[in-house]
């Protein structure tokens, strides 16, 4: 699992899902937690870390968001120099194959699809990890 | 399709009427001619038609006041479709306002109108025919199922679906209600989820792990995200079966045992749950686009 001072970005319009996800970190031990409620918000946020000497080291974020989506969220974090290998996890309400295709080819790291219990994001992320630490 | 009974036209000019009759009586002999508002209130009385049929050209719409308080009386309560024949846009800009009124533009010959009718007509059964149908009700009462039991661990227990038809009044209220539009190529609607207080405050509690004793805008925003995961779940199995329903977001009402009043005016598919804590109420209210 990821060490227990990993800077996390949490993104999602809902304050609830937020709450949820936020929770889920902490019984996973990720107490180091930002977050914001749209991708629109979340990105400067990202690159403001990225100049500094903390970046994020993995973000969660939702997919429908109004202002911007995940999946741009994504790809300009992957764009960016810095985020080309952030572990990146996205959580949709949208199961369809197509958009599951979308975020691989985007480069996503693991999705979740909603709705998920504290256990099944736990699973998620030792498995982001696992790939991340396999480098 | 069973041919119905007979209709009712509405139509003043007698050249037009006589057009009418000749066109309509081959295939529905026992339909009903009336040239008055009066002539057609008497005629619709103990009556149940399937379809309305109106003569919508100028000037008879504009000094008609009438047929706009037959519109409320008649139609709304019975919700049965309309024709507005001789359409134009005086006519549309007043009967647009309701969702059953379907309009037939001025050059309409026998052909026109026949498949016209059918079509007004395959369409009602075909929405009532899929309300019905497991495979639409099925992914909806699943994904209520699921997600409150994985994201709140609220198990409710299901009650017997029925179907509201359309223009019935509420038979439900609940104090917070998500709304999400439910529009795809065949129809347009809404699935509104309407929580008792005591059952949503429960669902809240459980989520984040807090203990509200009121709704607030916590729990409005709670409710507003359940709503987007039931509906895009259910989404995501209602289009294995075919039905196109397009991404849309929900809405919140809120306030001590309202009623929904849906957008769009169609037959409801209604699913009640009941949990030890209070009542869920699901409608999914469709109609032809």
């Amino acid at each position: 699992m990821f060490p227990s001072d990993t800077k996390v970005l949490v993104v999602d319009d809902f304050k609830t899902m937020r709450k949820i996800v936020i929770n889920a970190l902490k019984n996973c031990g990720l107490e180091n937690v930002e977050e914001a409620d749209d991708g629109a918000t979340a990105w400067p946020m990202f690159e403001e870390a990225a100049a500094s000497d903390k970046p994020f080291s993995l973000v969660i974020s939702d997919w429908n968001m109004p202002k911007m989506q995940g999946i741009d969220f994504l790809k300009n974090v992957r764009a960016h120099p810095a985020g080309k290998a952030t572990p990146f996890v996205l959580v949709t309400a949208e199961a369809e194959q197509s958009n599951i295709v979308q975020a691989v080819q985007a480069g996503v790291s693991n999705y979740i699809v909603k709705p998920f219990s504290p256990a099944d994001l736990k699973t998620k992320l030792e498995q982001v990890y696992a790939k991340v630490s396999k480098g | 399709m069973a041919k119905p009974e007979s209709f009712i036209v509405i139509c003043p000019d007698s050249a037009k009427m006589e057009k009418l009759k000749e066109v309509l009586s081959p295939l529905y002999p026992k339909t009903l001619y009336a040239s008055t508002i009066k002539d057609a209130e008497f005629k619709m009385e103990n009556q149940n038609f399937p379809l309305f049929i109106l003569d919508g050209t100028k000037p008879v719409l504009d000094k008609s006041s009438g047929i706009f308080a037959m519109a409320q009386k008649n139609f709304e309560t019975k919700g049965k479709p309309w024709i507005v024949l001789n359409s134009g846009v005086e006519s549309e800009d007043k009967f647009g306002i309701y969702p059953f009124v379907k309009f037939l533009p001025n050059d309409w010959n026998g052909e026109t109108l026949y498949r016209f009718l059918d079509n007004v007509l395959v369409s009602e059964q075909t929405l009532m025919k899929t309300l019905i149908d497991v495979r639409f009700v099925n992914p909806i009462m699943s994904a209520v199922i699921e997600v409150l039991s994985t994201m709140a661990q609220v198990n409710l227990d299901k009650g017997a679906p029925y179907i509201r038809k359309k223009a019935e009044p509420p038979k439900t209220r609940g104090d917070i209600s998500g709304i999400v539009a439910v529009n795809s190529d065949q129809f347009n609607g809404s699935l509104a989820l309407t929580f008792t207080e005591p059952l949503a405050l429960k669902i809240y509690n459980n989520m984040v792990g807090e203990d509200k004793t009121a709704i607030d805008e916590d729990v409005k925003d709670a409710i507003m995200e359940l709503t987007n995961v039931i509906f895009g779940n259910a989404k995501r199995d209602l289009n294995k079966e075919g039905h196109s329903i397009r991404p849309a977001i929900p809405s919140l009402i809120s306030g001590k045992n309202h009623e929904v009043r849906h957008s769009t005016q169609g037959h409801c598919l209604c699913l009640p749950f009941s949990g030890d804590v209070g009542e869920l109420h699901v409608e999914c209210m469709v109609s032809t686009p």
